[in-house]
């Protein structure tokens, strides 16, 4: 899901720089009042886990590979703000010692897995977390690899529409949404259910161990 | 001329025609025609594969040299990821773009490489070069330790009276 350096156009890419900051800015308010000494280890092994699970590529039926994202766990555990920043922070890094996904689509990156997925996957924790946890928490890590997917997905798709050639020729991705869309979601929706099953084994854990908000 | 000789020539002038017309269609028909050469040449081969080593098979490309904008080739990866082509030029700079629908592939820009002697591989120039797989995954794991430890000390630094 990480968009390589390339794929999108400086229409695109430049704008997004700007509402990224803005964001992490957003994010950063207030870090060492909800960053404090209890959280912090914690925090870090949850963002090392995730930068981890990022680069296990797992075979998916139909001849492609993908990877559980992470954002969901983080999200639970330590809400959309603390979750964005660490997930920024291991995009970086993938991106830097990887290549897995470029820098000039690092905020494109950030903005769909980090706060697309967090926000997602806490968003729907805390709708049905009254009716059933486990439900709760399966649902929040399926929900956020695939809003994260979507958002990928029509950033890639409209690539023709906004940069293209006197000719109509794409300049940078090719694929249009009727493409990307199903090319992107399908495989997702399995990657989805390793994801939820890894939530799940990662917040029981974490319950037992009382880290888990109220 | 009599009579006679007048119905002659007007039946080889008639004759000429369609042949006039016929030899005429037959030169660009020949220009139409496609030859072929079979040669065995040093090629240049790029492969692409997904980190765990599965080929970026039958994928979207397209290849230019220096900084044109339109491609000297196009066309899919091979069953085993690559991309194959003879270079032009036998310098300056090639770049390569590969698609697949879902969002993933590469924009390199690379030399093109020296050739060979005749009979030798040429050199191989590996994009995860320098620091290996493992080295890498423990560089990034330090980082993010070493970033959170800092500020570990930074709140507690901050929160002493």
């Amino acid at each position: 899901m990480h968009i390589p350096d390339g794929f999108l156009s400086p229409q695109t890419y430049l704008p997004a720089y700007g509402v990224a900051a803005a964001a992490w800015l957003w994010a950063a308010k207030g870090l060492r009042q909800r960053l404090d000494e209890q959280t912090v280890p914690k925090l870090a092994a949850m963002t090392a886990l995730a930068y981890g699970l990022g680069l296990i590529m797992v075979p998916i039926p139909g001849g492609t590979s993908g990877h559980a994202l992470g954002i969901a766990m983080l999200a639970l555990l330590f809400g959309a703000r603390l979750a964005f920043l660490s997930y920024s922070l291991v995009l970086l890094l993938q991106s830097l010692l990887f290549g897995a996904g470029g820098i000039t689509a690092l905020p494109i990156n950030a903005l769909a897995m980090g706060l697309v997925g967090a926000w997602s996957a806490a968003a729907a924790f805390r709708a049905l977390r009254g009716v059933n946890e486990t439900l709760a928490v399966v649902a929040a890590a399926w929900l956020s690899v695939m809003m994260s997917g979507l958002a990928v997905a029509l950033v890639l798709g409209v690539q023709p529409l906004v940069a293209h050639g006197a000719d109509g020729t794409p300049l940078f991705f090719p694929f249009g949404f009727s493409i990307v869309l199903p090319a992107v979601l399908l495989p997702h929706a399995l990657i989805g259910v390793g994801e939820a099953l890894l939530t799940l084994f990662v917040w029981r854990f974490a319950r037992k161990r009382n880290w888990c908000p109220a | 001329m009599t009579h006679l000789s007048l119905l002659r020539h007007s039946a080889r002038r008639a004759m000429a025609m369609p042949a006039l017309a016929l030899a005429l269609a037959a030169a660009p028909a020949g220009a139409h025609e496609v030859v072929h050469q079979i040669q065995r040449q040093q090629a240049v081969s790029v492969t692409l594969e997904y980190s765990d080593g599965e080929p970026f098979s039958y994928e979207t490309y397209e290849l230019y040299a220096n900084h044109d904008k339109t491609p000297v080739q196009t066309g899919r990866t091979d069953a085993h990821g690559r991309v194959v082509f003879l270079p032009d030029q036998q310098e300056g700079t090639m770049r390569l773009r590969a698609f697949s629908a879902d969002g993933h592939g590469v924009d390199l820009r690379f030399p093109v490489p020296a050739a060979a002697p005749e009979g030798q591989a040429g050199g191989a120039a590996d994009a995860g070069a320098g620091l290996g797989r493992p080295a890498k995954l423990l560089a990034g794991l330090a980082a993010i330790l070493a970033l959170f430890a800092g500020w570990q000390l930074f709140i507690r630094q901050k929160s002493k009276p």
